[in-house]
C-alpha cells in the first residue's frame, strides 16, 4: 500500500469536480476521451478505497488537517464505500453509453455542456456521500441539485425547462428546509459532526423538531409522495443520459443520508408513530407510483414513476429498523437503493434508446422492438425483474431482507405493501414488454441503433441481476454498519 | 465411480453453460446450435443416469447430497440432494429436454440458437428446482424457470401469444410470492432455510392453516388446480410444441412436486383439515374439466383440458391419505398406495402429455392449423404416425398396459378404502378420458380424407419416429412394468406417510 487514501479520496471527488471546468474550457478537442478517463478513474480510485477499507476498516480523514467539530470531516465505512463504487460504475456506463451522442443527449452540440454538467454531478455526489457533518451534506446536496437541474435543462424543450423551473423551486425549498433544520441542531448541540451528534443526542422535542424539518427537505428532494410532482416530468424530459444519472444517483443521494441520519442519529428519539407515518407515506408511494406508472402511455414517464414507487419501499426500512429486525431492514433497504441505481439506469438508457431510433416513446411506439433492439429490450425486461423483486435479482434479495424484517418484527402490513408493489411493477413492466414483443417480427419503422449502447443498457441490467446471486459479503458489511444488531436473522 | 462427482451441481450448472455456448457459436450458424445443443441434452441425460443407478432403496435419506454456504450471513446455503421424489422427476426432465430439441430440428427457423439455449438454460433451472433442499435456492429456480419460459412463449409462440404469457406470468407470481412469505416466516421458526430442518417443525394449528394456504395457492397454480388453471389452455395453445411439452411434461410436476416436499410434511395438520377442499377441487377438475376437454376444437386446447383432469389425479391422490387413514385406522397399505399412485401418474402424464402435444406439433407443422374440423382421414395418408397417435391417446384414456393406466388405477383402488363416491367420481375419468380421446383420434384420424390439405399429408420423417418411437416405448414400459419406479420411490414416500400421520 504506497499510495496513501487521500489520493484516492482527492481521486473520488477532487478529480472529477477540476476535471468539469477544464473539459469546458478546452471544449470539444477532449471529448469524449478526458471525461471517459476521469470517469474511468474515478470508478479506479473508489475501488482503492474499498480495499483500503477491507484491510483497515473504516476511517474518517480531516479535510485540511481542520477536526470536528467545526472541520470538515470525510467519513469513509462500507455504506459509503458502496454508494461510491456504485456510483462510479453507473457513471462509467453512462458515459460509454453517451459516446453514441445522438442517443444519449440529443446531438454533439450539448456534448460541450453535457460532459462539464456530468463531471460535476459525479464529484458533487460522491462529496456527498463521504460527507461527514450535515453541513458539508447541505452544500454537496446543493451542488448535486444545481448539476441535476441542470441537467434538465440540457434536454431543450419547453417542457424540460419548465420541469427544471419546477424541479429548482423544489430543490430549493428543500435545502432551505434542510439548513433549519442544521441551524436548530447547531443551536443545540454545539456540532455538525454526524458521529458527535449521535453521541449528545436528546430527546428533546427541538431536536425531534430539527429532524422533522431535515426529513422534508430531504425527501422533497427524493420525490416521496406527496412531494414528487417534480420528479416525472423533470427525468423523463432530460436527455436519456441525464434521465439516467437522476434517477439512479441523484435522488439516491438524498435518500442514502436521510437514511443515514435516522438510523445513527434520530431512531433512537423519534416517536414510534413518526416511523410509522414515515412508512406509510413510503407504502403510499409504492401504491401511488407503480399506479401512476400503469397508467403512463410514455415510456420514460413510466420509468420516471416507477422510480417514485421504488423509493417507496427504501422508506419502509425507517419503521422496521426500530426493531430486532435492523440489520435486516437497513441492508435490504440500501441493497435496493443499489440494485435499482443499476436498473433504472439500464430502463433510461434503453428507453431513451427506443425514443431515439423512433423518435418518439409513446407505448404504441414500442411495438415491434423486441425483433429490432432485442439487447434494449431484454435489458427492460431484466430491470424489471429486479423492480419486481423476482429472484435472482438484487431487487428480490432486497425485498426479501425486508420481507424478512417486516415478519420477524411482527409488521405484517408492510408485507402487504411489499407483495402488492411487486404485483403493480409486473404490471407496469408488462405494458412495456407487451407492446415490445407483440408486432410483425423485423418489420417496422426504427431507425437502426448500433449495437454497443444496446449492450451497455444490457451490462447494467445484468448487474442488477448479478446482485442477486452474490451478495453475501456486501450484505454483511452493510449489517455490521447497521451496528451489528443480530446479524440479520 | 461417480460417487464423488457433483452429480446434482453437474445437472444444474451443465445445462445453464450448454445454453450460453449455444448462443455463443450458434448465433450465426443453426446448424452448429442444433447439435450443440442436442449433445448437451443427451450428455445432461446421460449425466442424469447414475442417480436411478447409484440410487439406494434401502434409505428414504437425500442422496447425493452437496452442501456449501451461499449467503452465511443470511442462512442461505447451496443446499442439493434427492430422494425417491425427486430423482425420477430429474430424470425426466433431462429425457423431455431432448425431445424438445430433436422436435424443434427443422421446424424452428427463426433464431433458433436463442430457442435451444433457452430450454437448455430452462432444463438446469428445472433440475435446480427438484434438487433444492434450501427453501430459498428453491424459490430463486423456482422463480428463475418463469423467464425462460416467458421468452420462449413471447418469442416463438402464436398470434395471442402475448396475453398467454403474461397472464402464465401473473398468476405464477400471485402464487409464488405469497409463497415467498411463508418460507420466510418458516425460517423464523426453524431458524434455517433447510427444508429438511422445517419438516421436523411443529407448528400451531393457526400459524399451519395460513402456510398450508400460502403453498396451496402457489402449487395450485402451478399443478394447475380448478380454478385457477384458465392460464393453461391459454400458454399452450400460443407456445411453440417444445414449449408445450416441457410446460406439460415438467412445470406442471413442479407444483405436485411442491405439495410433497413442502405442503404435506411441513403442515400436516392443516393439510389433514383442508383435505377435503383440495379432494373437492381435484374431483371437479377431473369430472368437470373432463368435460371441457368433450367440448374442445382446438387439439392443443383438448389435451391442455386433458392435463388438467389428469393433474386432478396427482392432487387427488396426495391429499386421499388422511381420508383413508380416517377410515382404516393404523393400516398405512392404501395410503401409500394413493401416494405412489398420484407419483406415477406425474411421471407417466409426462410421457402422455408430451406425447400427445407432439403429436399435434407434427400435424401442425404440415397444416398450420390446430382446429379439429380441419382435420379427417388422417391415417390414409400417414399410418405410421395414425398408429402413434392412437397408442398415445389410448394411454391418456388410460389403457391397460400403458403407463396412463397404472397411476389411475392406483388412485382409484386407494380411493375406494376413503369413500365410494371418490372412487366413483375418479373413476369418471376412464369413461371421460377415453370419450374425449377417442372422440379426437375419431375426428382428425379416421373417416375418409377430409380435404386437399389432408390429402397432401406427408407421413413421419426418421426424425419424427424416433422422437415418438422413444416416447412410445416408455409409455409401455412403464405400463408393462412399472415396479422400478415404485420401488425407488417407495422408501421415501412410506417416510412422508409415517412423518404425515405421527401427530407431533
Amino acid at each position: 500500500m504506497s499510495v496513501s487514501p487521500e489520493v484516492w479520496l482527492l481521486g473520488v471527488c477532487a478529480l472529477p469536480l477540476l476535471a468539469a471546468p477544464t473539459v469546458y474550457v478546452l471544449g470539444p478537442r477532449c471529448l469524449p476521451l478526458l471525461p471517459m478517463a476521469v470517469s474511468a478513474s474515478v470508478l479506479v480510485s473508489a475501488v482503492a478505497l474499498w480495499f483500503r477499507f477491507v484491510e483497515k476498516g473504516a476511517w474518517t480523514y480531516a479535510l485540511a488537517g481542520w477536526d470536528a467539530p467545526l472541520g470538515i470531516l470525510w467519513r469513509v465505512d462500507a455504506t459509503s464505500l458502496l454508494m461510491i463504487i456504485a456510483t462510479a460504475l453507473v457513471a462509467l456506463l453512462v458515459a460509454l453509453f453517451s459516446q453514441e451522442e445522438e442517443a444519449a443527449m440529443g446531438g454533439s452540440k450539448r456534448a460541450v455542456v453535457f460532459w462539464p454538467l456530468f463531471l460535476f454531478l459525479l464529484g458533487s455526489l460522491n462529496a456527498l456521500f463521504l460527507s461527514g457533518d450535515i453541513f458539508n451534506i447541505y452544500v454537496s446536496l446543493e451542488l448535486v441539485s444545481l448539476a441535476a437541474v441542470s441537467m434538465v435543462v440540457l434536454g431543450g424543450s419547453v417542457a424540460a425547462l419548465r420541469a427544471a423551473m419546477r424541479y429548482l423551486l423544489i430543490a430549493l425549498a428543500g435545502s432551505m428546509s434542510y439548513l433549519l433544520g442544521v441551524g436548530l441542531l447547531y443551536a443545540l448541540f454545539g456540532t455538525l459532526d454526524v458521529g458527535l451528534l449521535a453521541e449528545r443526542m436528546e430527546p428533546v422535542a427541538a431536536a425531534r423538531f430539527a429532524f422533522v424539518l431535515m426529513a422534508v427537505g430531504l425527501l422533497a428532494k427524493t420525490a416521496l409522495f406527496p412531494l414528487h410532482v417534480w420528479l416525472p416530468p423533470a427525468h423523463s424530459s432530460a436527455p436519456t443520459a441525464a434521465s439516467a444519472l437522476l434517477s439512479a444517483l441523484v435522488v439516491m443521494g438524498s435518500m442514502y443520508w436521510l437514511l443515514r441520519l435516522w438510523l445513527e442519529v434520530f431512531a433512537p428519539i423519534m416517536p414510534v408513530a413518526f416511523a410509522q407515518l414515515l412508512g406509510a407515506l413510503g407504502a403510499l408511494a409504492v401504491l401511488w407510483g407503480s399506479a401512476m406508472a400503469l397508467v403512463q402511455r410514455r415510456l420514460k414517464l413510466l420509468v420516471a414513476y416507477s422510480t417514485i414507487a421504488q423509493f417507496g419501499y427504501v422508506l419502509l426500512l425507517l419503521p422496521l429498523t426500530q426493531s430486532m429486525a435492523a440489520a435486516a431492514a437497513w441492508s435490504g433497504g440500501l441493497w435496493l437503493l443499489l440494485s435499482h441505481a443499476f436498473a433504472k439506469s439500464a430502463m433510461f438508457l434503453a428507453a431513451g434508446l427506443i425514443l431515439h431510433a423512433r423518435r418518439r416513446d409513446y407505448l404504441s411506439d414500442v411495438v415491434g422492438a423486441a425483433s429490432q433492439l432485442p439487447m434494449a429490450v431484454f435489458a427492460l425486461g431484466l430491470a424489471g425483474l429486479t423492480l419486481m423483486g423476482l429472484p435472482p435479482s438484487g431487487g428480490f434479495v432486497a425485498k426479501w431482507l425486508l420481507l424478512e424484517a417486516s415478519i420477524s418484527s411482527g409488521q405484517w402490513w408492510w408485507v402487504l405493501v411489499l407483495i402488492g408493489g411487486g404485483f403493480l411493477a409486473a404490471g407496469y413492466v408488462f405494458s412495456v414488454l407487451k407492446p415490445a414483443f407483440r408486432g410483425p417480427r423485423g418489420a417496422a419503422q426504427f431507425a437502426p441503433v448500433p449495437h454497443w449502447p444496446q449492450a451497455v443498457c444490457l451490462a447494467m441490467a445484468v448487474i442488477s441481476v448479478l446482485m442477486g446471486l452474490y451478495p453475501a459479503p456486501f450484505l454483511e458489511w452493510l449489517a455490521l454498519a447497521a451496528g451489528g444488531a443480530g446479524g440479520g436473522g | 465411480m461417480f460417487d464423488a462427482w457433483p452429480l446434482l451441481s453437474l445437472l444444474i450448472w451443465l445445462p445453464i453453460a450448454g445454453g450460453v455456448l449455444v448462443l455463443a457459436v450458434g448465433g450465426k450458424q443453426p446448424e452448429r446450435a442444433r447439435y450443440l445443443a442436442l449433445l448437451v441434452s443427451v450428455l445432461v441425460f446421460l449425466l442424469s443416469l447414475p442417480l436411478f443407478a447409484g440410487f439406494s432403496t434401502e434409505t428414504a435419506a437425500m442422496q447425493f447430497v452437496e452442501r456449501v454456504d451461499w449467503v452465511p450471513a443470511l442462512g442461505v446455503e447451496y443446499y442439493l440432494g434427492v430422494d425417491g421424489i425427486s430423482m425420477p422427476l430429474i430424470i425426466l426432465t433431462a429425457f423431455s429436454t431432448i425431445l424438445v430439441v430433436l422436435a424443434s430440428w427443422r421446424v424452428i427457423q427463426y433464431k433458433p440458437a436463442q430457442y435451444l439455449a433457452a430450454f437448455l438454460i430452462m432444463e438446469g433451472i428445472m433440475i435446480g428446482v427438484f434438487s433444492a433442499l434450501d427453501a430459498i435456492l428453491f424459490y430463486v429456480f423456482w422463480e428463475a424457470m418463469l423467464v425462460p419460459m416467458f421468452l420462449v412463449i413471447g418469442i416463438w409462440g402464436g398470434p395471442n401469444r402475448i396475453y398467454a404469457t403474461v397472464k402464465f406470468f401473473l398468476y405464477t407470481f400471485l402464487g409464488s410470492v405469497l409463497m415467498l412469505v411463508a418460507l420466510i416466516y418458516l425460517q423464523f421458526q426453524a431458524e434455517s432455510f433447510d427444508i429438511l430442518e422445517m419438516h421436523q417443525l411443529a407448528l400451531p394449528f393457526a400459524a399451519q392453516i395460513w402456510v398450508f394456504l400460502a403453498f396451496l395457492l402457489a402449487f395450485a397454480v402451478k399443478v394447475p388446480m380448478w380454478p385457477v388453471h384458465t392460464w393453461l389452455p391459454d400458454a399452450h395453445v400460443e407456445a411453440p410444441t417444445g414449449g408445450s411439452v416441457i410446460l406439460a411434461a415438467i412445470m406442471l410436476k413442479i407444483g405436485g412436486y411442491g405439495f410433497l416436499r413442502f405442503a404435506l410434511p411441513i403442515t400436516p395438520e392443516a393439510s389433514m383439515s383442508l383435505a377435503w377442499l383440495v379432494i373437492a377441487l381435484s374431483l371437479v377438475a377431473v369430472v368437470y374439466i373432463g368435460l371441457v376437454a368433450m367440448v374442445q376444437e382446438d387439439m392443443k386446447k383438448l389435451i391442455a383440458y386433458s392435463s388438467i383432469a389428469h393433474m386432478g389425479f396427482v392432487t387427488l391422490g396426495f391429499f386421499l391419505i388422511f381420508p383413508i387413514a380416517a377410515q382404516t385406522g393404523g393400516s398405512n397399505g392404501a395410503a401409500l398406495l394413493a401416494l405412489e399412485g398420484g407419483m406415477v401418474q406425474m411421471i407417466s402424464h409426462g410421457f402422455i402429455s408430451a406425447a400427445m402435444f407432439l403429436c399435434v406439433g407434427v400435424l401442425y407443422d404440415r397444416m398450420h392449423s390446430r382446429r379439429i374440423s380441419d382435420y379427417g382421414g388422417v391415417a390414409n395418408k400417414m399410418p405410421v404416425f395414425a398408429a402413434f397417435f392412437v397408442l398415445f391417446a389410448m394411454a391418456n384414456a388410460g389403457l391397460p398396459g400403458t403407463s396412463g393406466f397404472v397411476g389411475e388405477f392406483m388412485v382409484i383402488l386407494a380411493a375406494f378404502q376413503a369413500n365410494f363416491w371418490y372412487a366413483f367420481l375418479a373413476g369418471m375419468t376412464l369413461v371421460l378420458g377415453a370419450a374425449y380421446s377417442l372422440w379426437l383420434i375419431k375426428r382428425v384420424v379416421y373417416g375418409e380424407v377430409a380435404n386437399d390439405k389432408v390429402a397432401a399429408l406427408e407421413d413421419v420423417t426418421i426424425r419424427e419416429k424416433l422422437i415418438l418411437g422413444i416416447l412410445a416405448i416408455a409409455v409401455l414400459a412403464l405400463g408393462l412394468w412399472p415396479a422400478p419406479l415404485i420401488e425407488v420411490m417407495e422408501p421415501t414416500l412410506a417416510n412422508l406417510l409415517e412423518q404425515v400421520m405421527v401427530a407431533r
